[in-house]
């Protein structure tokens, strides 16, 4: 995994962006950005140079389910392939399986900790790596 | 008596007894607000010579826009949230609220528990090292008037005690200050519990802003918001769980969550 990839934290709440951000700075990466919905976000995604989104799920404006979306269903096919980690404490079943459904490559439901987040970045992109 | 008066006078009789037929009539097909208003008739047509017939018509009135707003109110109820806010919402408000205070009181002890165990830990650290520090400087002052190597030997297994020390305590203040770290989630989930309780109070508002205008009109229709669908709760998100608040079939923690994606090929 590639210490210097550029990774975009998506959170309305500035203390979940920051936790988040302190964890992955923890775990060594050191090129992190920040949005504050999935509005935001998506201008800088298409921009480019994004290896890698983290993202809340309800939030105001762009919620993180239809972020999800809107970056699968890109014409862009590197944008579609980006990797995509959820944080949110949105906990249906359903929406599980939608996010699912939707192509999310990794599920982190709030509370959460440390441990956690390491284990499922890591796996993300073991996973990713390894097809 | 005049020829007109008499003439008026059996106007006024031939007027009621059609009426009194009239009232009779509907009081045995059943239909009362049809003879409540026939009475009303023969009342004010009896009291036109007796009193006047401004008392009868202020009842009248008074009882219309009772039977009016009676009436709006038992529409308003039927096809407005309101019953809903006050049966259902209000008591999860209340449930929401506590939970917020809950989780903002186990952030605020887990912060507290953390810097109660590191503070200590630091204590012991600076007090040892200024002890090893005044040891070394007696030492290397004792140097110069060649003093015992032993003294050497003990004081280097003192420092070496004291740098582990060091990095295993580091390693528990390290800990506690990302417990600290961790417990400031209570922000974002308390956030967005409040969020849905300001959304809720706005309901409220607005219904007994539409009560209050029922109360001064009322005919007038209200404009009504509905809540959102289920699917549309789906997109937008629900928030984060409250307990004895149900949202629907929902994990419970992460492990839930990793098995039911491990179900869908995780």
């Amino acid at each position: 995994m590639d210490k210097n990839m550029n990774i975009l934290v998506v959170d309305d709440f500035s203390t979940m962006r920051r936790i988040v951000k302190n964890l992955l700075t923890e775990l060594g990466f050191t090129n992190i950005a920040e949005a504050d919905d999935g509005s935001t976000a998506l201008p800088i995604l298409q921009q480019g140079g994004i290896d890698f989104l983290v993202t809340d799920w309800n939030m105001p404006g762009m919620p993180g389910i239809d972020l999800l979306k809107a970056v699968r269903s890109s014409d862009d096919p590197k944008l579609a392939s980006l990797p995509v980690l959820m944080v949110t404490a949105e906990a249906k079943r359903e929406q599980i399986m939608e996010a699912a459904q939707a192509g999310v490559n990794g599920y982190v439901v709030k509370p959460f900790t440390a441990e956690t987040l390491k284990e499922k970045v890591d796996k993300v992109f073991e996973r990713l790596g390894g097809s | 008596m005049s020829a007109d008066n008499l003439a008026r006078q059996a106007d006024g009789q031939t007027q009621q007894i059609a009426l009194a037929n009239t009232y009779i009539e509907q009081l045995q097909r059943g239909d009362s607000e049809g003879a409540q208003a026939t009475l009303a008739s023969i009342n004010r047509l009896h009291g036109v010579d007796a009193c006047g017939d401004t008392d009868s018509e202020l009842f009248q009135q008074v009882g219309k826009l009772t039977r009016e707003l009676h009436d709006s109110m038992n529409s308003f109820m039927q096809d407005s949230d309101m019953l809903n806010l006050m049966q259902e919402d209000m008591p999860d408000a209340r449930q929401r609220l506590n939970h917020v205070i809950e989780i903002t009181e186990q952030s605020a002890h887990d912060t507290m528990a953390s810097i109660e165990h590191s503070t200590p830990l630091l204590t012991v650290l600076q007090q040892r090292a200024g002890e090893l520090q005044q040891q070394l400087q007696n030492w290397c002052s004792a140097q110069q008037q060649q003093a015992d190597v032993d003294d050497l030997g003990y004081l280097s297994d003192e420092l070496d005690a004291f740098l582990q020390r060091v990095a295993d305590d580091s390693r528990k203040v390290a800990g506690d200050l990302n417990t600290i770290m961790m417990a400031q989630g209570y922000q974002d989930l308390s956030g967005q519990i409040i969020q849905r309780v300001i959304t809720l109070v706005q309901q409220v508002e607005e219904n007994l802003v539409a009560l209050l205008q029922l109360g001064a009109q009322a005919t007038q229709q209200h404009p009504h918001k509905s809540a959102p669908t289920q699917t549309e709760g789906d997109r937008i998100g629900h928030g984060p769980a409250v307990p004895g608040v149900s949202t629907g079939e929902r994990c419970n923690s992460q492990d839930e969550v990793d098995d039911l994606l491990s179900t869908l090929g995780f």
